[in-house]
Order: structure tokens, then sequence, then C-alpha cells
């Protein structure tokens, strides 16, 4: 074998010996238990026995599983109501922020607040907030003279309580939106002026198109984020009044970790595994149409 | 044109302090009714401030739970699973950012695709594994992991390598050192912006995590905090003043560390989302 | 420096890891370990209980473990945790969950040391006897039963006094009478609440449903003798009425606080704008803390045919790959003994499984004598479950959530609750 040959052969298995636990770890956690599940969601498990192979049946019930349909929809009812909500208000925050105004820190760190506490002790918070006789929420409103809801007791109310806590969740968004913000050339902006427009016609003309890709990006990162919801429906309401808060990701804990039923649990995994897939690759196929792209002239 | 200027400054103070105030009012409303008696909390109407401020709730807080305990508990995973991270992490960027060898991009792309499988389909498989191994209600399925590479952090920390010129990389070589020297001197020192980064965000996941703690540990003495706030609601009664009490201690140290830490933090959020 | 760092973070490391898995050094000792869920009010008496068992029996060590959380917390970890392999020798859970347990093999069947111990154990009392039925599958005994659960009428004396009633309802006419003379649903007053209407699980069906169809002297489940096979019927004449009762008080006459109230169920009776609920013996210690002005008492069952009742209570079981067998079991017996559960009662409030302990000081709170007074009568049922009755009544609870929610009519709550008793029985016991 050649110098450069074996120099070659040497640096490859260096390199490998870098990556390896890496490797390692995708398979053992990642590849093989997806394979795993693959072959579960094709029995009946409950843990204490052991699997029997059922064929495609988990598939046939999750068809006709009414609470599989209550849960998509109770999903898609979640993430299709906050997700534009939470960019409008991370768009507007990341505006404001965009001022050079003194005292920015102060502000961008009000704003992260609920986004870094995310989770447990903020859903447990905002329980004391809906809470219907004595929170925060109703007491405001009987200020003004209205009689709040039940909140969270409430099947019509629980949802609409999770998506107002997590509409002031914008941290992550607000920050890439900056990002996306501070890398507009400042010339067009000028180039506007000088046309005669305005600060709107600016936002408009300038700011939104060149956007466009964090926009999509926010909104990939926003759905696949969100379609795993669990935490906070598991603390407030364990699935809500009537299932009104039964998010798909609950439903699997429920099937997998309540009636152990393993089995069918990871076919509801696969399922969701697929959405997502074909949702990403679909926003992706679309976004060449609406997303502008400067470093390729304005087209993908 | 000066007019015009104030005139936006002023809209945008405005709308700054009025989102301010929406934003801050849940945490107000945590650390008032944490000094509130039970009879205060329940109170209607509604009072804003508490009277007296009652700090022995965050004592009692610690002792009706074994509080204390859990904040141990979170503090052993989460600097182990960070631990693990940045070993594992660095060297996977680092090996993924040299020259190219056979199977490099094979199995980056690999690794990335698997940010694409949602942790539910992974993690039924998984619970069985370290259910027949005898792990379940130990700390091992939380920390493990970690200290095998994570996709997102290595794609990060991989970003960083690569704006490091390849004649920094050679020129050790040259001078004598070994592959892991050129990494542990060259490499390391030049991404510490993104180590930070990674740190941090390891940190907000772990310490904010329930999800794992929730179905792997069964024992009060082993959970965790966020875990162990759930712990204050018994059936159809909650301690809401020790449970905002205890709240306010969970969110404390997340609240530390980004403020302390922000500037890294902001940074690693946008070399993620923007190159990607 | 970074060399320095890594090596104190291994050396943590390895400490934490070696702090988890120390050894029971302490191999002369029998370690049993014990699972239960108590609050903070409750667990203190546990704690003196199992303190006196250590020093009455100096070659036994107990290892307690308070699972936090509601009781399907605990169920669902408890068999996590026989899956596992790592469950605790002995458990306290809810009665209904022996079907389960025993049914897969997980919990040790009693019956030999039952049988020999008698004497020791409550057995002549006819109340222990009924929870015994309980505690048995398929002929064999499987728990010892303490603390009974089940619910009674409770009332606020002072209310009743303030609109001038002289004593409580008797029968539904009266309650319904009674309930709505004491609602005023703009002011948020209502006469009677339930605490059970959103959860998923039996209680919520035993509340709406079970135990108003009994007293109106039919049962919406049999269980036959000789299979053990259960057979469900929600359409018959008694239960629809007996939901139509419940839902109607809800929607009708407007004296049931709404379900949607149910998180503020507490606080709605500490204020007193409650007249009439359901309450236990948990809540009577409970409220007596929590609401030391609170004036309330009990009564028994208002009458349709008959007033009748379940009782129901917790059971100490024991796991089947105990390496303590007899240890386990003499814990449990002195947990259910009488002077033990003295010493519990003014912790946790549930009334004795002994008649002897009713004359307690603690039991002496008026709310107490409406349930010695219920749990006496010949009406009073013992609790009968089967394999999967859980699961059974959560999807039966779901339907029925449907009408007393306000979204469906009574007929159609009980025509597909009738529906999915059916398909669960199926996937359970085949065709």
């Amino acid at each position: 074998m050649s110098n450069i040959r074996r120099r070659y052969l040497r640096e490859t298995l260096t390199n490998y010996a870098f990556i390896a636990p890496a490797i390692a770890g995708v398979l053992i956690f990642h590849l093989i238990p997806m394979v795993t599940s693959l072959f579960l969601s094709l029995t009946r498990y409950d843990v204490v026995s052991s699997p029997k192979f059922i064929g495609l049946n988990n598939y046939k019930t999750m068809v006709v599983d009414p609470l599989w349909r209550k849960s998509i929809f109770n999903t898609c009812y979640y993430v299709g109501v906050t997700l534009p909500i939470r960019l409008i208000i991370a768009l507007i925050a990341a505006v404001l922020l965009d001022q050079k105004v003194r005292g920015i820190t102060i502000f961008r760190v009000i704003f992260y607040l609920p986004s870094i506490t995310a989770g447990v002790a903020i859903s447990l918070l905002w329980k004391l907030i809906f809470q219907p006789t004595y929170g925060l929420a109703n007491s405001l409103l009987a200020h003004f003279g209205i009689q709040g809801p039940a909140w969270l007791g409430d099947p019509k109310w629980a949802m609409p309580s999770i998506i107002i806590m997590m509409s002031l969740n914008i941290g992550q968004f607000m920050l890439i939106f900056l990002a996306g913000l501070q890398s507009v050339p400042t010339y067009l902006y000028e180039a506007v002026q000088l046309d005669g427009g305005n600060r709107w016609h600016q936002f408009k003309y300038v700011t939104i198109p060149f956007l466009t890709p964090v926009i999509f990006l926010n909104i990939v990162i926003g759905i696949i984020e969100m379609v795993q919801m669990f935490t906070q429906a598991y603390v407030m309401t364990g699935g809500g009044p009537m299932d009104a808060t039964l998010v798909y990701v609950m439903y699997i804990y429920q099937r997998a970790f309540q009636w152990l039923e393993m089995g069918y649990a990871s076919s509801l995994a696969w399922f969701l595994f697929i959405v997502l897939l074909v949702l990403t690759i679909m926003q992706f196929k679309l976004s060449g149409r609406w997303v502008y792209y400067e470093s390729a002239g304005g087209r993908r | 044109m000066k007019i015009r200027i104030s005139f936006s400054i002023v809209l945008t103070y405005t709308f700054l302090i009025l989102g301010a105030i929406i934003f801050i009012t849940p945490f107000i409303f945590l650390i008032t009714s944490s000094f509130k008696t039970p009879a205060q909390i329940m109170s209607v109407p509604f009072r804003l401030w508490p009277d007296p401020w009652r700090w022995q709730n965050y004592v009692e807080a610690f002792r009706v739970q074994p509080f204390g305990r859990y904040y141990l508990n979170s503090t052993i995973i989460t600097s182990l699973n960070i631990l693990g991270v940045l070993i594992s992490c660095t060297l996977a960027g680092w090996g993924f950012s040299r020259k190219y060898f056979w199977g490099r991009d094979f199995f980056f792309l690999l690794i990335l695709s698997c940010m694409m499988i949602p942790g539910q389909v992974t993690m039924i498989p998984l619970y069985i594994m370290y259910s027949k191994l005898g792990w379940i209600n130990t700390y091992f399925p939380l920390i493990l992991p970690s200290f095998f590479g994570s996709p997102f952090y290595i794609f990060l920390i991989r970003q960083f390598f690569l704006t490091i010129p390849d004649e920094l990389a050679d020129a050790a070589v040259i001078d004598g050192c070994s592959p892991f020297k050129v990494f542990w001197y060259v490499g390391l020192p030049l991404v510490k912006p993104a180590l930070v980064s990674v740190t941090i965000f390891t940190f907000l996941a772990v310490w904010n995590d329930f999800f794992s703690p929730l179905i792997y540990l069964n024992s009060p003495q082993k959970y965790t905090v966020m875990l162990g706030l759930t712990a204050y609601q018994a059936e159809g009664f909650t301690h809401w003043e020790y449970l905002m009490a205890a709240s306010a201690i969970a969110m404390l140290p997340v609240f530390v560390i980004f403020l302390s830490l922000q500037r890294y933090f902001v940074q690693g959020m946008a070399m993620s989302g923007l190159k990607g | 420096m970074l060399v320095k760092k890594s090596l104190l973070l291994a050396l943590v490391l390895v400490l934490g890891v070696g702090m988890y898995f120390t050894p029971n050094v302490l191999s002369a000792t029998k370690t049993l370990t014990v699972w239960l869920q108590a609050d903070a009010v409750r667990l203190p008496g546990y704690e003196l209980v199992i303190k006196r068992f250590e020093e009455a029996h100096p070659d036994i060590k107990i290892e307690l473990t308070n699972v936090p959380g509601g009781w399907s917390d605990l169920y669902r970890k408890l068999l996590a945790a026989f899956a596992a392999g790592t469950a605790p020798d002995v458990l306290y859970g809810k009665g209904y969950w022996i079907t389960e347990f025993a049914d897969k093999g997980l919990i040790l069947d009693l019956h030999k040391y039952f049988i020999r111990d008698q004497k020791e154990l409550n057995a002549s009392s006819f109340f222990f006897n009924h929870l015994m039925i309980g505690s048995s599958y398929k002929g064999h005994i499987y728990g010892l039963p303490r603390g009974e659960y089940w619910y009674t009428p409770g009332y606020n004396v002072d209310l009743f006094k303030q609109a001038g009633i002289v004593r409580p309802p008797n029968t539904w006419e009266e309650f319904r009478t009674v309930a709505n003379k004491l609602s005023n649903p703009d002011k948020k007053q209502w006469g009677f609440a339930l605490s059970t209407y959103s959860r998923v699980d039996p209680v919520c069906v035993e509340a709406v449903l079970d135990t108003w169809t009994r007293q109106a002297g039919g049962q919406i489940m049999s269980i036959d003798k000789k299979t053990g096979k259960p057979t469900y019927n929600l359409l018959s004449k008694e239960a629809k009425e007996a939901f139509k009762f419940v839902v109607d008080n809800i929607y009708v006459y407007k004296n049931t606080m709404p379900p949607e109230l149910e998180g503020s169920w507490e606080t709605l009776i500490y204020n007193g704008q409650i007249a009439m609920w359901w309450l236990h013996g948990g809540h009577i210690s409970r409220f007596r803390k929590g609401a030391p002005n609170l004036n309330f008492s009990s009564f028994i069952m208002p009458k349709k045919v008959n007033r009748a009742t379940y009782i129901a209570d917790n059971k100490f079981m024991i796991n089947a790959k105990t390496k303590y067998p007899e240890e386990a079991w003499s814990l449990i017996k002195w947990f259910t003994s009488k002077d033990m559960e003295a010493l519990v009662a003014p912790y946790e409030g549930h009334l004795s499984v002994w008649k002897e302990n009713w004359k307690l000081p603690v039991f002496q709170h008026p709310a107490y004598q409406g349930m010695i007074r219920q749990f006496s009568l010949p009406e009073t049922i013992p609790f009968q479950t089967h394999p999967g009755w859980e699961s059974v009544r959560g999807a039966i609870a779901r339907e029925l959530q449907k009408a007393i929610f306000g979204k469906a009519t009574v007929e159609e709550a009980l025509q597909s609750a009738q529906k999915v008793a059916e398909e669960e029985l199926q996937k359970i016991y085949g065709k």
C-alpha cells in the first residue's frame, strides 16, 4: 500500500474514532428503536407477558378509534390556532426589539421569560391563574364586570386556556426573527424611502420578503414542536374535561403507560412519524414558491 | 424629521412597556401568591398583595416534599448530561468537520435525519429495553443517551468547527500533534462560544424535562424538581402556596443562567437557525 | 484546567453511581419494601405505625415509599414495576385492583394465612366480611382491608338552619326539593355537588349512575357466580330513571353545581356555596383542618326503593414474588389491626373497619354518625369487580360525561355507554 493510501486510511480510522460514539448513539437510541417500534406496532404487548403478533390489527383499530380522531382534531386545533398567534406576537416583539432604543436587553429578557421557564412550573402557575373561583383570570374579568368561564374545567374553554398560556411562549421564534431582521440590507430601506414610501411600505416590500426564510423556518420548527405537546396537557388537565385537551402524544402516553398497550401505542407513534415526515417534505417543496432567498437572486 | 423620529420612539416604547407588562404579570402573580396563606390565595375578591408576607411557605414547601433532594437530583442529572453532551458532540462535530473521508457525509446525513424522528416513536422500545435491563427507576435512561451524541448539537458544533481554517490543524499536525491533541488544543478553544451555547441549551432542556423522569422514575427520593412540583397536588386538593414557592425556586436556576449567559444563548440560536 | 475539571466531574459521576447502587449492608435484617400513597396529612400516621412495627420486630426493617400523585398514578407505577420486576413486597391500594393483579398472578394468595390466623382478624364482623368479598378473587383471598372510603351524603348544617330546613332529606323527592330550596345559581349557590364528574375512572360511574340505580331498585352490572363473567345493562328502566335524576338536577332544576366547576369543589364548600355533597372520611379530616368554621354533618342515602350504597376500602396486598411472605403477612396484619387503625385514624380520617374503634374521639364528629348509620344498614352492598373492571368503567364514564356536560341526552349517553361497555368486555373476554 502506498504512503498516501496508508495515511488516508489512518486518517479515516481516526475520524471514525471521533464519530464512533455518535454513530453508536444513532443506532442504539434512534434507528434500532425505530425499527423495533415498527415491529411492535404489529403486536399486542403489555410488557408483563410476551408479545403476540396480530398483523395490521392495531392500525385497523386505530382508524375507527374515536379517541384517535379526537386526539388528531385536538392537536390540529392546538397547532392551527396557537402557531399563527405565536408567530405574529414573536414578529411584533422582534420588530420592537430591533429598534435602536435603550434598555433593549431588559425587554428582551422579559419577552423571553415564559419560554425559558416553559414546562411544568409555568403550566402549574397558569393552572392557578385559570382557577375559576379565585384565579387571576376571572378576578381580572370580574373587575370589568365579566363573568369568566370555568377555563380548564369547561370542555369548551380547556384548550383555549392552554392556547392563551402558550401564546406568550415566543422566545425562540423571536430570536430567530431578530436574527433575520438584522440580516436585511439597509440600503433597500433607503431605496423605498427615496421612492416616497413610508415605514409601512418598507415593512411590506422589503422586510417581509426578506423574512420569508425565517418565517418558513419558524413554521417548520413550530409545527414539529407543537405537534408533540404533552407536558402542558398532562399537568393542567390530564387530557381535559371530556377529552377536550387529549392531544396526540397524550393519547400515546395513555395507551402506553396507563393501559400498557405497547403495541397499539407504537402504531399511534408511527402514524405521527409519517405525518410529520410528510408535512416537512411538503413544506420544503412548497417553500420554493413563497420563500425568497437572496443568495439565489430571488428564486431557489 | 425630528418630530417623526421622536414619535416612532414613543410608539416603540409604548408597545414595549405594554408588552412587558403582559409578559411579566404571570410572574408577579407567581411571586405574590408564593407569600400568601391558603386563605388569601383562595379569597374572593382577589387581593394582589399578601398581607402579611409569609416567608414560611418557602421553608414549609421543603418540608412537605423532600424538595432539597429533588434539587440535588436534578443537579446531578443535568450536570452529567452536560458532561456527556460536551464530550460526545464535540468529538463527533470535530470528526465530521474534517477533510472528506469515506462515509463522512453519509453518516452525517444519517445522524441529522434522526432529528426528524419524534421521541414518541423511540420511547416505547427504549422503555422496554430499559425495563428488561432493570434500569427502570434508575438514572441510566436519563443520563446515558447524552454520552452518545445528540444530532442537533453535533450539527451546531460542526458549524463552528467548519469556520476553523484547515491550515491551523495542518500546522499542528506538522508540529507533531496527535489527532486528539489537535482537537483538544486547536479545535476546542476556538469554538468556546458554541460550547457555552450547547451547555445552556442542554441545561434548559434537561432541567425542564418532565416526560423522561415521569416514565422512568418511581421512587420519590429519585424525583427531579419538575416531577416533584406535580407532587404538591393531591387528589382534588392543591397546596397552592407551597406549589408557587417551589415553582419559583424551580425556575430560579434557569433564570439566573439565562440572565448571565444570554449573549451566548442568542448567538447559538442565531447560528443554528439561519445556517440551517 | 479542563483536565482537572473533567476529573472532578468524573469523580462526581463515580460517587453518584456509587450512591445509588450501595447494597444493603445490613444483611442480618430482612428488609420489606412498602409502597403506598399518602398526602402530608396522612403520612405521619402511617410512619408511626411502621415505627411501632419495627420496634416490635427488631429483625425486620421497613422501607416505605410514598408514591406521590393520585391513586391512578400509583396503579400505573405498580403495573410498570411488576413488569420490570421491581415491585415492592407490600402494596397498599384500591380494593378493586385485586381482580387485576390477582388475575395476572402478581399478588400472593393469602388464603392459607387467613385461615390460620382468623382469630386475630376482624373475621366476625359483618362489615369486615362485606369488605372481604371485595378482597377475594375466584374464591381466594388476596388482600386485607382497612380504612373504609366510600361516600355518604354530607351537608352544611348552618345553611340548612338558615333556610329553616329541620332535617336532611329522606327520599329522592325530598332531596330534590331541599336542593332546589337551597339553590341560587345566579348567586353561585347550589344545593348539591359531586366531585367526580370528569374522572375517566370507575368513581365517576359509581357516583352518577351505579349507586343511584341501586337505590332505584336495579343494577347495572351482574357477575355470573360460576364463570365470573360480568354482564352490563345500562338500558334498564332503573338505570335510565337514576341517571335522569342526576342529570336533570344539573340542567333542569339547576340545583347541582355544574361539572365545569369541579376544580373548585372544595373551595365552594368551604365558602358555604354548596349545601349537600358526597363526602368520605378523608374529606372529613381535611375539612376539619382546612375549614374549622364549617359546621357540617352527614346523613344516610335518600330512599327511592331502598338506600343502597356500596362499601369499599383500600387493601394491603403482598407481592407474589416476595422473598419474605411470612414477614409481609405479619406487617399487613399489624397495619390492619384494631389498635393500629385507631392510631392512624386522626391522621387519615377514614372510618375504621373495626366497629370497636367507632367509639374513638376522632369518630365522634357528627359527620361520621351518618356514615356509621349508613354502613350499618342491611342495604349496604359489597363492592364487586371483575378483570378489566377499570377499563370498562372508564369507557362507560367517558360516554356518561357527554350527558353530564350537557352535550347529549340521557338516552343517548346510556346507549353509547352500553355499546362501549360491550366492546370493552369483548376485548377482555373474547366472544
